[in-house]
């Protein structure tokens, strides 16, 4: 049997794995001798024929398929790698992310402003306690609202 | 016969596959399909498909020449222009990193919905709240990502329960894209039942992007998505989408997202397909998603009540895209997100950044999900297994560093098992060019992160949803349909690209 040969004997296995449990038996590399047991409990003569010629049917296009496959393989290899050639080539400015140095002053000054109103808030709410559990279900405009009428 | 079909048993005989090019191939019914690898298709007639297998196409015929442009004949092949195909429908692969990262700020919720992936606790659950410092440092670790777009997208439970956490986020996480001139999109799904004028100030000031789950009409949504103790949620969903989109129109300020709306499709879903789509159309909404359930985390449990068979999925998808394509003939411009995904793919040769259809999966390469205790997963499914005990696909931390969430030995196994040309039925797929498999998933309904393709509902799901796809591309007035979805979609990206 030759390679091709062994792998779409494979292949029609795996395809019916849906229906069956196959086994595979013998010599790769002379004769193989393929048992297919149906998964559905006392599947009757006719069906078991019928798996049969499923899987002849499985195995002869499972071979036209390995052997496009096999003789393109060199061809989608090549033009893979081409592909990466061109994605080596340095591209068009992107959208890479520039330094902070590149930053005009009046926008460092806006981050600065922002990072600061962040970490104030984070202060502002690391001191808070955490809600009761009763309290949990309510909105934060409910609980919001709740603590101004408390005071 | 398998699902990858098998030629007719004369033709199998005849075929001179040694002539043919890079070809796979699919028996439609009255016709063939056929693809390579650089996203080519062509829908033969049952005589020219055997001409080609035969290689007995004559170079003065039209055939030839499209044979030739797209790639199927081995000996007039244009290298250069087959990479460039191949490199513009691959370009999420030359992507430094992740884009999209959801960030699971509470696991609380105020609803409980049938089948939540999210597997969410009780409102009173406050440990299961995302602190301050674990935000800080899950944002910094989102900003040591290299991808130069980030989109951080809240989910829950519900992030609105976890309202600080989220305007810190957002802040912090703007103030930090400002810094370092990244671009930065940042997302809320919500059930919007928490929806406030002032939360809406704080997001539209923001412009934060905004998306709600919208089953269709009460019956079915309030059905799929109850509040906890009982009551109506649909009807307060509906209220706030005309409200926010009401603002959207009157500020007139373009940078601001109209909100959008994503549906689940239960068992329950089934008998009311045209409400659906009619709730959508009534609602100005510009798309609606129909996608099919997953059996994770929740929903696993309760399969048997909600679930379904890809097959009865299918059938209620067709129906669905029958009435959307029947509507937009009526002048109705409504698109179908699924149908949108996958025609950009077969037709424009682009990714549409949908991690799901991608080889190998956006697991952790596309995406990133961040649980509210800083556990990072390979995507939020990932994490929902997790909920159920299972932590294998837990990738990292916020306090690890970005190499070794990347090195990862489960963000190696996720890669190597959704390489499509690592699996062998998917190495043989007409839709191979298209499609993509979801590790988590076949770790949850088959055991392994590989899968068996034979007897996987993912692939009986996908197939079919490219069935239905390539059937319509044959009628010239859904083909027409399409064309003007694409071209809209594409005026939508750009001008979020332009925001």
């Amino acid at each position: 049997m030759t390679a091709e040969g062994l792998d779409a004997a494979l292949g029609a296995a795996y395809l019916m794995t849906d229906r069956a449990f196959v086994r595979l038996d013998g010599d790769p590399k002379k004769r193989l001798v393929v048992r297919l047991e149906p998964k559905a409990s006392g599947a009757a003569a006719e069906a078991l024929e019928e798996l049969a010629e499923s899987f002849r049917r499985e195995l002869a296009t499972q071979k036209v398929r390995w052997s496009i496959a096999r003789a393109n393989l060199p061809i989608r290899e090549h033009i893979a790698e081409h592909a990466l050639r061109l994605a080596a080539q340095p591209e068009t400015p992107s959208a890479a992310a520039p330094k902070a140095d590149d930053l005009t002053e009046e926008q460092k000054r806006e981050i600065d402003r922002l990072i600061a109103e962040v970490e104030a808030e984070i202060a502002q709410m690391s001191a808070k306690k955490a809600p009761e559990a009763k309290r949990i279900a309510a909105t934060w405009e409910q609980a919001a609202a709740e603590k101004t009428e408390q005071k | 016969m398998s699902r990858l079909t098998v030629l007719p048993p004369e033709l199998a005989r005849s075929a001179r596959p040694a002539a043919l090019g890079d070809i796979n191939f699919r028996d439609m019914g009255s016709w063939f399909l056929a693809t390579n690898d650089w996203g080519q298709h062509l829908m033969l007639s049952r005589e020219d498909f055997q001409k080609v297998a035969e290689g007995r196409v004559n170079r003065e015929e039209p055939l030839w020449s499209e044979l030739q442009r797209k790639g199927f004949l081995r000996e007039y092949l244009d290298f250069d222009a087959l990479a460039r195909l191949k490199l513009k429908k691959e370009a999420f692969q030359r992507q430094p990193g992740p884009s999209l990262h959801m960030l699971v700020v509470t696991l609380r919720c105020n609803q409980k919905c049938h089948y939540c992936h999210s597997s969410v606790v009780d409102p009173s659950r406050t440990d299961t709240d995302m602190d301050l410092e674990t935000a800080q440092r899950a944002v910094d670790f989102i900003f040591s990502t290299p991808n130069p777009t980030l989109c951080l997208e809240f989910q829950g439970g519900e992030p609105l329960l976890n309202w600080p956490v989220v305007k810190f986020i957002t802040k912090y996480a703007q103030a930090k894209a400002k810094l370092e001139s990244r671009r930065l999109i940042v997302a809320l799904v919500s059930n919007f039942t928490l929806m406030s004028e002032e939360k809406l100030d704080f997001l539209n000031e923001r412009y934060v992007s905004l998306c709600t789950s919208l089953d269709g009409p009460a019956e079915v949504h309030d059905k799929n998505r109850p509040f906890l103790g009982g009551g109506q949620a649909q009807e307060k969903v509906v209220s706030w989408l005309k409200r926010i989109r009401a603002r959207c129109e009157a500020v007139g300020d373009k940078r601001l997202y109209l909100p959008g709306a994503l549906m689940t499709t239960t068992r329950f879903s089934f008998p009311h397909s045209r409400g659906i789509v009619d709730l959508y159309a009534e609602l100005g909404l510009d798309q609606i998603f129909v996608r099919p359930l997953s059996p994770i985390g929740y929903a696993k449990r309760v399969w048997s009540d909600i679930g379904y068979a890809p097959q009865e999925f299918i059938e209620f998808y067709e129906k669905t895209l029958d009435y959307i394509l029947e509507l937009n003939r009526r002048g109705t411009p409504i698109m179908e997100r699924t149908a949108l995904i996958y025609l950009t793919k077969i037709l424009k040769g682009e990714d549409p950044g949908f991690m799901d259809l991608r080889s190998p999966a956006g697991a952790v390469l596309g995406c990133l999900a961040y649980n509210y205790d800083g556990g990072i997963f390979v995507s939020d499914e990932g994490r929902m297994v997790a909920h159920q005990g299972d932590m294998i696909f837990k990738v990292g931390d916020v306090r690890d560093d970005w190499e070794s969430v990347l090195s990862h030995p489960t963000t190696r196994a996720c890669v190597a098992s959704s390489i499509l040309d690592n699996q062998p039925m998917c190495s043989q797929c007409a839709y191979k060019p298209y499609c993509g498999v979801c590790p988590v998933f076949h770790y949850e309904t088959q055991h392994n992160v590989f899968g068996q393709m034979p007897s996987s509902a993912w692939c009986g799901a996908h197939m079919g949803l490219f069935d239905v796809i390539f059937r319509k591309l044959r009628d010239p007035q859904a083909r027409a349909i399409f064309d003007r979805w694409m071209e809209r979609d594409q005026c939508r990206w750009q001008e979020s690209e332009a925001k």
